[in-house]
């Protein structure tokens, strides 16, 4: 305050700091009734015994979001060290004895079921095959023909999904592994940041309507682990990692309640995946394939229920058909996949704004691609599991 | 109770020391809501909830000085009084210009204490709603117009302005107010 003119109001100042004013007699009984009353109903409605178990329920759920992603990894990890071990225990063999071929047995295959590539999108995985040079070819397939029922699938067909290391070896024989003693293990870490007026789950609780944008990562392993013991002798094992190490997905949405608990929404999109594929063949071939680009544009039509909601949790069922087109080394594969999928989902709303999920995923896949017609597998079990940020 | 015993009892949530902290500054702390707000109904009002988070935050006071303790309950009024204009605010609470003083009135110290407390309360809580609110800022919370245009999302020339307007309104106001007593 400039001295000169605002003498008055340091004085107005100093006239009304401490200005009071009377109030009722019973004001404070009026308040004390009103604020203590509130805080009371408040306590009352959640008994403390309640509150302690949902704040252990919570920190349970939480711990469960983050160690399900985590097994996942571990699981994953060791597959990739097993193979690796493999790998150096036959370099070692190999080492002392320089015709691995004539030290190994025949491999004994009871289910010739044939497992291959399934060349879809989200749920994408299995390819085995054991890959063997064309030298070999012909003295190991003498040797099936006698002691095993191995069916081979001739190379000259497969354009598709293989380096062009392997593509030189086009008169090479591939022999299919029994699917009966396979083992896949899916998972995907995936974040969403949606932007509209989303509500608590993927769909949102939206009156009218999203569009918006999402980021996902997707880290997706899917283990092919063969009955080693029967294979190892026979020198014809091979591990498959597909590991799905990012994604981008953009999409537009909309959604709409039907009732409190129904909504329904429509939402298409374009995926961006990379994928990273070893494939490790366990006898003198070993390969390794790698960096494997995959593009999916996809259609989707979800219908989610809003099974239960209160403020920190959410759960839901959604299910919706599903079709998408596959492109893979620039080549475009006009006949799409089409699916069904049915996942429940639980949502932990830590704040507002951002959540942790868990979607346990059932996929049925009605048709194939061109070239999955061996031993396909139409139901797949999948779980997607991340953070979700709405705005 | 000493203030001590008095700020401890409330940390511990003792309905009785709570009960006495508001009956000992509620009328004070009355004033400074209805300074900002102008209506008495709702000033009350807004002490009130500005009471239930001192009663929440009353823990987070670490201190056994009264006038700290005023300070502290008057910072939380004037927050809470900023917070209910801003969700309320009200429409063309501007004077047009053609209403304001052309002259500034010259008004002396003596002028300002010769009014009684209650008439220059009236005064301040007649001025428009914008005004008062940087006056009060101004002259009772001792803000530069810079911290006033941070906290109400306004220009610093703005509220320079406003300022100016509300002390000429308020002299205009006195200068009336001590002409009618002389006749």
């Amino acid at each position: 305050m400039k001295d000169t003119d605002e003498k008055w109001l340091k004085s107005l100042e100093k006239q009304l700091r401490d200005y009071s004013k009377p109030l009722p007699e019973d004001d404070w009984e009026n308040f004390a009734s009103k604020a203590f009353s509130e805080k009371e109903e408040k306590s009352q409605r959640v008994p403390l015994y309640k509150k302690t178990a949902w704040k252990w329920m919570r920190i349970a759920a939480v711990l469960i979001l983050l160690l399900l992603p985590s097994i996942f990894v571990w699981l994953y990890l060791g597959q990739h060290n097993e193979v690796i071990n493999r790998v150096a225990k036959i370099e070692e063999k190999m080492g002392s004895s320089p015709a691995p071929s004539s030290k190994v047995g025949p491999a004994v295959v009871i289910d010739s079921t044939i497992v291959i590539k399934k060349q879809s999108s989200v749920s994408s995985l299995l390819a085995k095959t054991t890959v063997m040079k064309s030298s070999e070819k012909k003295e190991l397939s003498e040797k099936e023909n006698e002691t095993m029922n191995v069916t081979t699938y001739d190379y000259k067909d497969e354009k598709e999904g293989f380096s062009k290391n392997e593509q030189k070896e086009k008169d090479s024989t591939y022999m299919f592994l029994p699917s009966s003693s396979t083992t896949v293990i899916e998972g995907n870490l995936a974040s969403n940041i949606s932007i509209g007026k989303h509500h608590r789950n993927s769909l949102g609780k939206v009156l009218g309507g999203t569009i918006g944008a999402v980021g996902t990562g997707v880290l997706t392993s899917s283990l092919l682990s063969m009955n080693s013991s029967t294979f190892e002798n026979a020198g014809s094992n091979e591990d498959c990692l597909d590991n799905f190490l990012s994604t981008s997905f953009i999409y537009a949405s909309r959604g709409k309640r039907i009732s409190r608990h129904l909504g329904f929404g429509f939402s298409t999109g374009v995926s961006l995946r990379e994928s990273l594929s070893e494939h490790l063949a366990l006898d003198q071939n070993l390969f390794l394939q790698s960096g494997n680009w995959k593009n999916d544009i996809g259609l989707n039509l979800k219908l989610v229920w809003e099974i239960w909601q209160e403020k920190h949790w959410t759960l839901y069922l959604s299910s919706g058909p599903s079709y998408q087109f596959h492109l893979q080394n620039k080549v475009f594969n006009h006949k799409g996949l089409f699916s069904v999928q049915l996942s429940p989902g639980l949502q932990y709303n830590i704040t507002k704004h951002f959540g942790m999920y868990i979607e346990p995923n059932i996929n049925w896949f009605l048709n194939t691609d061109d070239h999955v017609d061996y031993g396909f597998h139409h139901l797949l079990p999948g779980t997607q599991t991340g953070l979700r940020f709405s705005f | 109770m000493d203030i001590k015993s008095l700020i401890d009892g409330c940390r511990k949530g003792e309905t009785q020391a709570l009960g006495e902290l508001y009956k000992r500054y509620s009328e004070q702390m009355f004033g400074v809501c209805y300074r900002y707000v102008g209506i008495e109904e709702t000033a009350q009002d807004v002490m009130h909830d500005a009471f239930i988070h001192v009663f929440s935050a009353i823990k987070q006071f670490h201190s056994s000085d009264e006038v700290a303790l005023k300070a502290w309950l008057r910072r939380i009024m004037t927050t809470e009084s900023l917070v209910y204009l801003r969700n309320h605010k009200m429409e063309n609470s501007e004077i047009p210009i053609e209403d304001l003083p052309e002259e500034e009135s010259i008004v002396s110290e003596s002028d300002a204490e010769s009014i009684p407390q209650e008439v220059l309360m009236k005064m301040i809580t007649h001025l428009p709603e914008g005004y008062r609110t940087v006056f009060n800022m101004y002259v009772f919370e001792s803000y530069s117009h810079k911290q006033i245009g941070e906290k109400l999302g306004i220009n610093e020339k703005s509220s320079s302005s406003q300022f100016y307007r509300a002390k000429c309104l308020l002299a205009k106001q006195i200068k009336e107010y001590l002409n009618r007593d002389d006749r």
